[in-house]
């Protein structure tokens, strides 16, 4: 009989045949189904490494097999052999499941950059920008009225999008700044798609995986147009029954998307999982970090800073700072970490569209993020410091730009829209033309 | 904009760090389990996954760590100055009512625990993540 030795080591130190006895955590908060095995496969290796920092091994190691026939074993795992074919790999004691995806890495991430100035891409932005909203509004309409959704057409609006936001990325995130109380719905499902594909181009995604987040994004509430209008559009508090009903939509979204002929299986994914949470208290299916959709982690945080930036037919939406301050308390618990570090990183403090008081007492609009200084935007002034209009002049804040005290401008804090009587709707209109 | 708003927009909200703990909303005889996500020493912005019960006015506690000491908020009554109840999660503005509160040294502990988050906070760079 064998001595029991405990050694702990790194789980990046583990080889096949060590024999695991104990974890660096409850083996009940991991995948394992056995408490205590001798390693057979890289796969165990790679689940202990992806879920734990060190573990606990017996003394001595377990010779499984020849080295020639582990190759052979290797050979058979890189063919992608069936568990079922393979009888070792089905008796494993981890619960197989398909790797969690994340961002791209440095070295395979695309850096994008703007091919012309927020000015010009704007007239053209808002143009697809009313077109887009149009589609969202007739397939949530047409849902209501028993139509079926047109994918396709769905498909067609978000590459106009994806197209628009790859040319420059500030001047259709200005157009989510504009908010009709009255078309929540389907302006949020927009807004939702545009600030999902900003995000994916900020991470570096491809531009397929970029279209499918955005369809993802467009279609991510489609369950929303089967609850009542007199709930959805509610004014006062929402009863509990109410509460519930609405959290029924995604269970009612996955339904209706899976129902469609062709069918787009991320869409379902992000329609099905957008509200669950890293800490696995989220809805309908209380899913696990590791089991929640990659795409569905970005929607969620888009989703998220849209709804509480929206105006609504009962209240006035909230400023970028406020989602800001809630997506960051909440990074590991509600919304992947890595990730809502990246949103806050793309969104920027003051994201383009944002009205801000300057330490002088000016006020201005932020025209256009500057990506290597997300704190120094370019922006214009529209009111002096007694909060009266004045000659509209364009301040680059990287660039140092003085004020008339040949001080330097420095942004004191960001103002809801509506704020000193400014409406950034005036300004869109105009194109971003100084008066 | 009337004297009281403008002279709360001149509170920045500090961003509500690690030192809060145990924050609660105490309707009746229950104690919820809130979110504190900004301050300032007239009110708190507080996050919920679920939303609170349908009342207009409630108590809330709470502690803040600071070395080796705390402060302790204990059932300071609030009205609700912003509800927004959404699928993603629910926002409340918590306006203190310290006239009403019995501890007449109540505003001194919100304007300390203030006075202590600037200090801590970076006014540039709320998450510190862009310098």
């Amino acid at each position: 009989m064998k001595e029991l030795i405990k050694t702990q080591i790194f789980s990046t130190e583990l080889q096949l045949g060590m024999h695991v006895i104990e974890l660096d955590r409850p083996w009940l908060e991991t995948d394992f189904l056995i408490q205590g095995f001798v390693i057979q496969n890289q796969e165990e290796i790679d689940a202990f490494i992806r879920q734990c920092d060190y573990v606990y091994i017996e003394g001595s190691i377990v010779q499984i097999s020849k080295p020639a026939e582990r190759r052979n074993e290797r050979k058979g795992l890189f063919a992608r052999k069936s568990n079922k074919s393979n009888p070792a790999e089905a008796n494993s004691p981890i619960v197989k499941k398909p790797k969690t995806r994340r961002p791209p890495t440095t070295n395979k991430r695309i850096n994008y950059i703007n091919k012309i100035e927020v000015e010009r891409e704007l007239p053209l932005a808002r143009s697809h920008y009313q077109s887009a909203k149009s589609v969202a509004k007739d397939i949530m309409d047409g849902i209501r009225l028993g139509r079926s959704l047109d994918l396709n057409q769905a498909r067609e609006t978000v590459d106009n999008i994806v197209d628009s936001l790859l040319r420059n990325n500030d001047a259709l995130v200005w157009l989510t700044k504009i908010k009709e109380k009255d078309e929540y719905t389907a302006e949020h499902s927009l807004n939702v798609c545009i600030l999902s594909i900003t995000f994916a181009r900020f991470l570096g995604h491809d531009e397929s995986d970029i279209r499918k987040i955005g369809l993802g994004g467009l279609l991510h509430d489609v369950g929303k147009s089967k609850i009542p209008l007199e709930v959805l559009n509610k004014t006062g508090r929402f009863t509990d029954h109410e509460f519930a009903l609405m959290k029924k939509h995604p269970e009612l979204g996955k339904s209706l998307l899976m129902g469609l002929p062709k069918s787009d299986l991320s869409a379902i994914d992000v329609a099905y999982s957008h509200h669950e949470r890293m800490d696995g208290k989220g809805y309908p299916r209380n899913l696990t970090p590791s089991q929640i959709p990659y795409f569905a982690k970005i929607v969620a945080l888009t989703d998220t800073y849209d709804a509480i930036t929206s105006n609504r037919c009962y209240d006035k939406g909230r400023a970028s700072m406020e989602a800001l301050d809630i997506i960051y308390k909440n990074r590991g618990t509600q919304f992947d970490e890595e990730l809502a570090i990246a949103f806050i990183k793309c969104i920027g403090i003051f994201p383009p569209g944002s009205i801000v008081e300057m330490t002088n007492g000016e006020v201005g609009i932020v025209i256009a993020a500057n990506n290597k200084s997300k704190l120094r935007p370019k922006l214009i002034i529209v009111k002096d410091n007694n909060k009266q209009w004045v000659h509209q002049h364009i301040v680059d804040l990287h660039l140092g730009n003085l004020d008339g005290s040949q001080e330097p401008y420095i942004i004191a804090h960001e103002v809801p829209n509506g704020t000193y009587g400014i409406d950034i709707r005036e300004f869109v209109k105009k194109g971003l033309v100084l008066k | 904009m009337n004297k009281i708003d403008a002279e709360k927009r001149k509170l920045p909200r500090l961003l509500c760090d690690d030192n809060f703990s145990q924050c609660v909303v105490i309707v009746k005889d229950d104690s919820i389990p809130v979110q504190a996500i900004n301050f300032h020493r007239r009110g708190i912005a507080l996050y919920t996954p679920t939303p609170l019960p349908n009342v207009k006015s409630a108590k809330i506690s709470f502690i803040y760590r600071y070395d080796e000491e705390e402060i302790h908020i204990l059932e300071l009554p609030f009205r609700f100055a912003h509800i927004n109840e959404m699928d993603v999660g629910c926002q409340y503005g918590a306006c203190f009512q310290t006239k009403d509160s019995q501890q007449e040294f109540i505003t001194e502990k919100l304007i300390e625990i203030e006075k202590l988050l600037k200090e801590n906070s970076n006014t540039n760079d709320r998450y510190g993540l862009f310098e």
